[in-house]
Parts: structure tokens; sequence; C-alpha cells
């Protein structure tokens, strides 16, 4: 396992579109499960293409544990990688497909059977060994290319693309947690870039979101989840999206619709234009029922619906405002007015959609 | 539904081909019934259609072409079809370069005969009059030039039929640079498997026009042909093309068995 640090870096950008930098410097460090989010066209795949060595950056430097890797070769670098689209060697069994990685660096035969033996049991490969993998479903050669990856259990790097993207929803838990614990046996670093937030939310560790070949966040997954940097990322990320209440500053308060509420940070907006200002706060993080203070709207209970195993509750005052919040047990009623507490540490004021650091 | 399917296409195979089939196995049979080789062609004479006619040659006639016809055709596949790949693998993927090559690549299929021409007529015998040499072109040489010409002019074709069969994000190419495969063992696993079918098409192709090629305008089947008729030329053509049509016919068929076993 290495310490990966790109410093500078700008990755290769379609010829329409201008480089920008990925980000001063960026940071894997060694181990554990490192999760590169974005949207389709962020760059997930441009950055571990420059990492593992397939592409070269526009401008900027890629060392593994110090040493400047830029120009050396993948095979140089001794990483894995997978896509997300099933790569096999077609003409081989799915056997030989896991062995052939092997087989080139040098390893005799029983070495060869006895790494392969474990990964194939484990990703459920055993009834299609000797089935040549041009001939296997789209699921099972993502399957195949996964083992090719984790067979190397001495790869510096291990970068999967959107690894679980072939797989059907109910496959993907599963096989995700399969994926974990063999991540786990295996020395390298690990880099999982994903377009499912839950996905990375599901992983933990430590996350990069990127947007447009840019970094735009990074931390563990909590940290994202409590204060996303953006409100489109905020909306991205949580389920139900971050709850945005636009605002007018009045010295330390904003006003939210017909009511005041205390905002730390807002007191700097005083020259005119004014940003588009809005407070964002998570569903979990609002507090029903509490007394009236500062920090509380006094809003009517709309509706109460259901998103997965849960139930969240749409307050509004039948204005400007709206939130929702829970999740909610059954023992509140429909069209009672109850007082919803935003709670300050978890209260983050937005500037045209930016984040705004108290 | 699968098997109605499979169905459905033995016989659009079958009406396809059939005609081709019967006309090059009368063909091919006619040397056994006449112990000669037999060509039926249909020529066009003084600008009237000349109906078909029967051109009977011994054997020894028919040996020499077949050697000499042989001998062409795999000295050019043997080089259009390695060169022909490689150019295909540096082919670049993406971009205005990758676009501009392609009329390049069909320039000299077009422009072959005319600068050729211009090679053979202007530019040699004025080269020999000014070195003051009268060459001797010897068989063998001769049968060189006509394999480089050749080469020269379809390279490029080749090599832009075999392009289609790579993907433009080759992912399996990538995974097999990150797996530590060399460019040998890449070819014999990446891209030799998923080339074959486009090979086949371009052999297919390459033979049939490489029959006309060498050492005349040879005609294949009952083709109406202005220039001087190479018939032994074309009676191996027959045969050959009937092999290649029953093999083309067979892999369909073999491929909807193996996909019906499943």
């Amino acid at each position: 396992m290495v310490r990966v640090e790109l410093t500078g870096v700008h990755l290769p950008t379609p010829p329409w579109r201008s480089p920008v930098q990925l980000a001063e410097k960026l940071v894997f460090e060694r181990g554990g499960c490192n999760v590169v989010l974005g949207e389709a066209d962020s760059g997930k795949t441009a950055l571990l293409d420059v990492v593992v060595g397939l592409r070269a950056p526009l401008r900027g430097r890629v060392h593994f544990d110090g040493c400047d890797v830029t120009r050396h070769s993948p095979n140089q670098r001794n990483v894995a990688r997978v896509g997300g689209a099933g790569a096999v060697y077609e003409a081989l069994s799915a056997a030989d497909n896991l062995a052939l990685p092997l087989r080139a660096r040098g390893l005799r035969e029983p070495e060869v059977s006895k790494r392969i033996a474990p990964v194939f049991e484990a990703l459920d490969l055993g009834g299609c060994g000797e089935r040549l993998a041009g001939r296997l479903t789209l699921a099972q050669r993502q399957r195949v290319a996964l083992g090719r990856a984790l067979v190397r259990s001495e790869a510096a790097v291990i970068a999967l693309d959107a690894p679980l993207a072939p797989f059907s929803a109910e496959e993907r838990a599963p096989l995700r947690a399969t994926l974990v614990a063999l991540l786990r046996d295996v020395r390298a670093t690990v880099l999982w870039a994903t377009a499912e937030a839950d996905e990375a939310m599901s992983l933990g560790g430590h996350c990069v979101v990127l947007n447009r070949g840019r970094m735009l966040q990074q931390g563990s997954a909590e940290q994202l989840a409590r204060a996303p940097r953006t409100t489109a990322l905020g909306a991205w990320l949580h389920d139900p999206p971050l709850n945005l209440l636009p605002c007018v500053p009045r010295g330390e308060f904003a006003l939210v619709g017909a009511h005041r509420l205390r905002v730390q940070g807002i007191a700097r907006f005083t020259a005119t234009p004014l940003p588009r200002l809005e407070l964002g706060v998570r569903a979990q993080d609002l507090r029903i029922g509490v007394r009236a203070d500062e920090r509380a709207l006094d809003l009517r209970l709309a509706a109460i619906e259901r998103l997965g195993t849960q139930r969240y509750a749409t307050f509004t005052d039948d204005h400007a405002v709206t939130l929702r919040a829970g999740p909610v047990d059954g023992m509140l009623a429909v069209g009672q007015r109850y007082w919803i507490e935003l709670p300050a540490e978890h209260v983050r004021l937005y500037a045209d959609g930016e984040a705004v650091d108290a | 539904m699968h098997d109605r399917l499979r169905r459905a296409r033995r016989g659009v195979a079958l009406v396809l081909v059939t005609p081709a089939l019967v006309v090059v196995a009368v063909l091919a049979l006619g040397p056994l019934v006449q112990q000669t080789v037999t060509l039926l062609s249909a020529s066009m004479r003084d600008g009237e259609f000349d109906a078909a006619v029967w051109h009977t040659f011994p054997w020894q006639v028919w040996l020499r072409a077949a050697g000499l016809q042989l001998g062409f055709v795999a000295a050019a596949l043997a080089l259009q079809l390695p060169f022909g790949v490689l150019l295909a693998l540096a082919w670049p993927r993406r971009g205005w370069l990758a676009w501009l090559l392609v009329p390049l690549a069909l320039l000299p299929i077009a422009a072959g005969p005319a600068v050729l021409d211009l090679l053979r007529l202007e530019l040699l015998p004025r080269l020999w009059q000014a070195l003051a040499v009268t060459p001797r072109f010897e068989a063998w040489l001769e049968f060189l030039g006509y394999v480089l010409t050749d080469t020269w002019r379809y390279v490029p074709l080749v090599a832009l039929i075999a392009r289609t069969a790579i993907p433009l994000r080759d992912d399996v190419d990538a995974a097999a640079r990150i797996d530590g495969l060399g460019p040998l063992a890449r070819l014999r696993h990446v891209h030799a498997p998923r080339l074959r079918r486009v090979l086949f098409v371009i052999v297919v192709l390459r033979v049939a026009d490489l029959f006309a090629a060498w050492p005349h305008h040879g005609p294949c089947l009952a083709r109406l042909a202005g220039g001087e008729l190479a018939p032994p030329h074309a009676a191996l053509a027959s045969l050959l093309t009937l092999a290649l049509l029953l093999l083309a016919l067979a892999w369909p068929l073999r491929a909807a068995q193996r996909g019906g076993q499943r």
C-alpha cells in the first residue's frame, strides 16, 4: 500500500472544455477505502486513470510514497483497476482471466491456484470457472473483472471505477459487503469511484467529491453529510434532500418568511447587491416540538410521507417556508402546529449556493 | 422464440447463398466431367452482349495458374493482414486526425491505377533511359511487384475495416496494460479474439478481389469482362469462392446451434 499524493494536477479533459486544477494537493492515505464521488462527467474516471497511469495529467505530479510516478507506466506503478463495463479477456476461461495477471508477473501455478481459489469462492464464480469469459453475462463478467483485481494482493493501489454499476439493485448490497470484506484483506490503497451518493455514504472512509474536474470537498462521509459545501451537493447527498430556506439578513438575524432566526455569520452581508442567501439543514437534524426561542419556527404539519422504511414529516407556514423533518414516529397529527428547532451547530448559511464559513 | 429466429436466419442465409452455390458448383464440377478446366463466361464483344462461352483448358495450364494465383493471394494476405492490423491498432481513437485518415486510407485505392500507370509508362522508362540501362524483368520480380503494389493500395483499407472492431474506449486493452501484459500478449489475448470475425470478412473480400488483380483482369462468376480473360484463374476463383461461401454459411449456422444449446 502507498500514500498517493496529487500535486497541482489538471485532469485530462475533452478538447472543448478548458482544463481546471483538481486541487492544490489531494492525498489518499495508505490503506483504507477512499471514495471518489461525483456525478457523470465529473472527472472520476479521469482521476483514477491518472492515478493508475493510464492517462497522464495535463499538469501536475503524481507521487506514490513520495516517489514521482507521473511518467511511470501502470505496470511500473503496480496497480490494479476495474471499470464498470465488465472488461474481460473473452477468449480465456473465467479462471484463466484471474490467473493471467499473476502469470504475467511470473508467479508459479501452485501460488496462482492458491490465490484465485478464495476470490473465486467469495465472488460466487464457482459455476463458471471453465466457461469462456466472452460467454458470461455482464454481471458475471464484472465479477471476473473484480476477481482479477482482487487476486493482486501485492498491488499498491486498487482503483474501482463504478464497480457495482452492472449489477441489479438486489445484487449490489451483498456484493458491496463482500467487496469491502475482500478489500480489507488486501494491503492496497483502495480508490472507489461512484456516482451513487448512498453507496459512498455506506462505504464510509475518506470521501472526495468531484465536480467538473475540480475537487469540491473532501472529508469523512459523516462530515460531507453534515456540512455539504454547496446546496447542490446537499440536495444530491441526502435523502430527503437538504432543507433550504431562502432568507434575508437583518443584523445577526435571518428573516425566513415571517420568522426571525439568529444565524451565525449572516451579519457580514450588509452591502447590496446581496447574494442569494439560504439556510441549509438536514431533515435528520431538526428537532420537533421544542419550546419557542430564536432558533425555532412555528409551523403546521402538512403531511407525513414514507421514504424507504422511514417516515418523514413536511412542515409549512403556508407561505415561504417548507421543511422536511424526520424520521418521525406516529405521534404527530397532520394539521397541528409544532415548534421546529434548527440547532445552531447544524444550520449552515449558503450564499449563491456556496457554503459561508462562520 | 429463439428457435424460430434461428430457423428464420438459417432460411435467409440459404436463400441468399444457394443460387451462388449452384452456379459455383456447376463451374467447379466442370473439370471433373470434361477432364479440363471449364469456365462459363459472358463477355461484351464490339459493344454487343456475347452470351455465354465455354472455355476449356488442359490441366497443366490450370495447375500453373493455380500455383501462381494461390502464391499471389497468400503473399499479399501475409503482408496485408499483419500490416493492416498494426495500422488499425495505431489508428487514433478520437479527434480530427482519426477522421482525416479515412479519406487518406481510401486514396491509394482510387488513385492506385493512375499512379501505377504513371510509374510504369512515364517515370520508370525515363529513369531507365537516363541511367542508360535496359531492365530485364524476371517473372518473380513481376510477381513481387504485383504483391507490393497491391499491399500499398489495400493495407489502409484493411486497417480501416479492422479498426471497426476496436472500441473507442478500450477497457480491455487498458485492463491488460494494468495486468502487466506485454504487446504480444495483448495482441493474443485482447485484439486477436475481437479481430477474428472482421479478419474473416477482410479475407473473403480480399481473396475475391485478388483473383481479379493477378495477372490480368481475371473474371469471376459470369462477370462481364471487357479485357482479356484469364479463365484458369476464374475457375480457381470459383472453387475457392465456393469453399469460402460454404465456410461463411457454416459459421453462422454453427454459432446459432451453439447459441441454442446454451
